[in-house]
């Protein structure tokens, strides 16, 4: 499969400052790739990299095999951008905008315009120093998404949507996936990723972490469960598994507790060729997973 | 038309009019003041017959002064329309590239496929013809004043002129960019342009009273701007300096435009100044702690760099003109019958009733800095001062947050207010000094009370268009043009002093502009607090009070 994206040691110093440090990350043409992190891990640094907003102090990257710096206008009639931190010409009206970076673009969207503002309910006559916060996102949005872009690198793109315009955002996203299209989305609020990603790559201070698939992070979580068995098991039987600690054997060696990390398959098929009469999941959520990753004082060792 | 281009023009298109307008009174009043001196025979006799130089420390050239041209290009050429022009020039080249990066709006035009350099020099080229259309208005307001008082001036001087004049502000507006790349800081961008403008201008007009200057004078655009003097001899190899400079200024900027890493307000600071974080990091929690105090403190710190600039620049203008006066003193005589031979009405234009005043140090120092630029500096100040501490803070939402902390609108805009009146005084104050060091070096003999009364009145002028400023923005609203408003009444007012000077009809009328009650009839040096100036304190207060009453009453908006 061709690559999107493909950063080899792409690293960004402001002086002493990191910004990112020796990014190695791929991204596969036709994928939604999450980017998360907490405020100020370098997520944004990357993207304008990428863009070249920025020059890279070590390392390189490339999007469909065009290098950032050389072919960068190559690049950006391509891509389509959200950022974080919207900037838009107050005085101009919507429709101004987003008729003026068409024209920058060299294409007509007029067509395209018109069907994402009525999706989004965004009322394109007004000027943008009128528009709700929300509104002015939507017009980021439309001007992200207007040209139909092989990429899209968003940036925190839900900001200020409200749950309606999130699930319209999220249909919008997955149809883009459908249609064979590839998304770059940085975050630090984990369900605006949750919802839609295929991958995700976790970024901290300046360092990726860990990159995985949801259901390869869901894996990595330590769940809890209960069995409830009809006779006296063995506990030894199921200590044995790899990844499974026995928390403890209640109600006269019936009601085994079991930690498990990674999957459950295993302890299941152990259970069935006994007596069992009833299995509760306490699945950690998702969130904790990432917290883990985040907070250095939480958890000072990350797993995984 | 490129995009980018006609975007900038047309964002570009009210300071176009509004610089227009000031351009073409300027060139009518000029105009008709010239035609009162040419009806004087005794002045043109007598100019015929004066030293030549001795009055180039008022930037007149003794030999062509009583022409038409010659009178021209020492007011409006070498002083008002120059000021105008790069005024305009940097702060719309420091607006369209620097604050725009700033804000991430070059972020977001880059995230289109167009180069950097096509963005840079279509924004270049928005504001290189913007400053060519107030060029030609200014060239088109003299060609049709030309017949009109008949001053004979040559069409294709005029058109010379226009043109040293524009390739002067791409000069200014090329220095302003490479400041501004550089330092990838608007404010940086147009005080360090804004200073090397004005050090060029001083190097330049007063070469001939300091021959030590002379060597460094030749390399100021202000004197390949006027060498040879397009308005009657055409363009020439000055311009042709002015357009090969500006070229290759322009090549600098670009290329450091491109290999720069844009900085937008989040990103963090530039690598270039680095090494200073952790002083920087110090001074910060300092500046915090000093700061946290409330509206009135920050509002002053946050003038602290514009006091030095301004300050610095008046005071300096000051001492030059007091080091100016030795060399004047020994022909204090012929000065005086020249001033005497002048028609009065000309004097009156610039506030002095009593000409004679001139050619005492009082007179001399008034002429520049208390009556010529001091006060529109003084009131450009101000309104600034008042437009970013609280007309630019609503509109940006900052005024919001303030006053989401329990305190009242009143106690808010008034800490705004004195913020910026304390401010102002602190750059009367280094003017003040500088002042009172040029008297004890020159023994000029002024005194402290007389220096220490124009400084009050120059800045009590100040604060009256301030004051005007904020009771126009509180009552008007946040979407009312205040500044723009304060602008055209400070510009009326300045015209009506001078033309009440000049009409009898308008006379009655002069005593209602605030300049007159400023200016009076004599040198503000020469006359110690006069009891107009109380009028124009009352004028301050009166607006101030109407501002914070009616603040209270309107809805904020962002």
């Amino acid at each position: 499969m061709s690559r999107a994206i493909e950063t080899s040691g792409l690293t960004k110093y402001y002086g002493d400052t990191e910004g990112i440090v020796d990014l190695h990350l791929a991204v596969d043409v036709g994928e939604v790739f999450g980017f998360i992190g907490p405020n100020g891990a370098g997520k944004t640094t990357t993207i304008r990299l990428l863009l070249n907003f920025l020059k890279p102090t070590a390392g390189s990257a490339s999007i469909f095999g065009l290098d950032i710096d050389q072919d960068s206008l190559a690049i950006r009639s391509r891509v389509g951008y959200l950022p974080g931190d919207l900037a838009l010409y107050p005085s101009m009206t919507g429709r101004e905008f987003l008729l003026y970076f068409s024209r920058l673009r060299g294409i007509d969207t007029a067509a395209s315009t018109v069907t994402l503002a009525e999706r989004f309910d965004l009322d394109l006559d007004r000027r943008i120093k009128e528009y709700s916060k929300g509104n002015r996102q939507k017009v980021g949005v439309v001007n992200a998404f207007m040209h139909e872009p092989e990429l899209l690198i968003l940036d925190e793109p839900t900001g200020g949507l409200d749950p309606l315009m999130q699930q319209e955002f999220a249909e919008l996203l997955a149809e883009v996936r459908a249609d064979g299209r590839t998304v770059f989305l940085s975050s630090h609020y984990l369900p605006e990723v949750e919802r839609v990603a295929d991958r995700v790559g976790i970024v901290r201070q300046g360092r990726l972490i860990d990159v995985d698939t949801l259901s390869g992070f869901r894996s990595k979580v330590q769940s809890n469960l209960s069995i409830k068995f009809g006779s006296a098991v063995d506990p030894a039987e199921f200590a044995s598994i790899e990844g499974v600690t026995v928390i403890d054997l209640l109600d006269g060696g019936t009601l085994l507790r079991l930690s498990i990390g990674g999957s459950q398959k295993a302890v299941i098929a152990t259970a069935s060729a006994r007596d069992v009469l009833t299995i509760t999941s306490e699945e950690a959520d998702l969130d904790e997973v990432f917290l883990s990753y985040y907070g250095s004082e939480l958890h000072p060792d990350p797993p995984g | 038309m490129p995009a980018i281009l006609g975007k900038t023009l047309l964002d570009r298109r009210r300071a176009v009019m509004g610089y227009g307008l000031g351009i073409v009174a300027l060139s009518v009043w000029l105009g008709a003041m010239f035609t009162v001196m040419r009806d004087s025979d005794e002045f043109i006799d007598f100019m015929n017959n004066l030293p030549s130089g001795l009055l180039s420390a008022f930037g007149i050239d003794s030999g062509t002064f009583v022409t038409a041209a010659g009178f021209l290009s020492s007011y409006l050429f070498t002083l008002f329309a120059p000021l105008f022009i790069l005024f305009f020039v940097i702060s719309a080249a420091a607006a369209e590239v620097m604050a725009e990066e700033r804000d991430g709006l070059i972020d977001m035009l880059l995230s289109n496929p167009v180069s950097r350099t096509r963005v840079f020099l279509e924004k270049t080229g928005g504001v290189a013809l913007a400053a060519l259309l107030l060029a030609a208005v200014l060239t088109a307001a003299l060609l049709v004043v030309n017949p009109i008082f008949d001053l004979s001036l040559s069409v294709t001087g005029v058109l010379a002129a226009g043109l040293s004049l524009w390739l002067l502000s791409l000069v200014f507006a090329s220095l302003t960019l490479i400041a501004g790349t550089f330092t990838g800081r608007s404010v940086m961008a147009g005080g360090v342009a804004g200073s090397l403008a004005l050090l060029a201008w001083f190097i330049n007009s007063f070469a001939s009273l300091y021959p030590a200057l002379q060597p460094v004078a030749n390399a100021s655009p202000f004197a390949w701007y006027q060498d040879p003097n397009p308005l009657t001899d055409g363009a020439g190899a000055g311009q042709l300096w002015l357009a090969v400079t500006a070229g290759v200024l322009l090549a600098v900027a670009t290329l450091l435009f491109r290999r720069r890493d844009l900085a937008t307000e989040m990103a963090v600071v530039p690598a270039t100044r680095a090494f200073r974080l952790p002083r920087r990091r110090k001074r910060r929690s300092l500046r915090a702690a000093w700061l946290l105090n409330g509206s009135f403190r920050k509002t002053v710190w946050d003038r602290r760099r514009s006091v030095w600039g301004w300050g610095g620049g008046l005071g300096f203008l000051t001492l030059v003109m007091f080091s100016v006066w030795p060399t004047l003193a020994d022909d204090a005589q012929a000065l005086a019958d020249l001033v005497t031979s002048f028609p009065r009405e000309v004097f009156a234009m610039f506030g002095m009733t009593n000409p004679e005043e001139i050619v005492t140090p009082a007179g001399l120092v008034s002429s520049r800095t208390y009556q010529a630029i001091g006060p529109i500096l003084i009131v450009m100040f101000v309104v600034r001062g008042v437009s970013m501490a609280m007309v630019k803070e609503e509109s940006d939402g900052a005024l919001d947050l303030v006053l989401s902390a329990p305190s009242t609108r009143r106690t808010v805009v008034l800490n705004k207010a004195l913020g910026v009146a304390c401010s102002t005084a602190l750059v009367i104050a280094i003017l003040t000094v500088a002042a009172l060091v040029g008297d004890l070096a020159y023994q000029t003999e002024l005194g402290v009370g007389r220096i220490l009364a124009a400084g009050a009145g120059l800045g009590l002028l100040g604060l009256f268009f301030g004051a005007l400023t904020m009771a126009i923005w509180a009552v008007g609203g946040s979407s009312f043009p205040a500044v723009r408003v304060t602008a055209v009444v400070a510009m009326a007012t300045f015209l009506l002093n001078g033309l009440g000077a000049l009409s009898d009809a308008m006379a009655p009328a002069r005593v209602t502009s605030p300049f007159y009650w400023y200016f009076g009839d004599n040198p503000p040096l020469a006359k110690g607090f006069e009891p107009t100036y109380f009028l124009l304190l009352a004028g301050a207060l009166v607006l101030g009070w109407v501002a914070i009453s009616r603040i209270d009453r309107r809805d904020i908006a962002t």
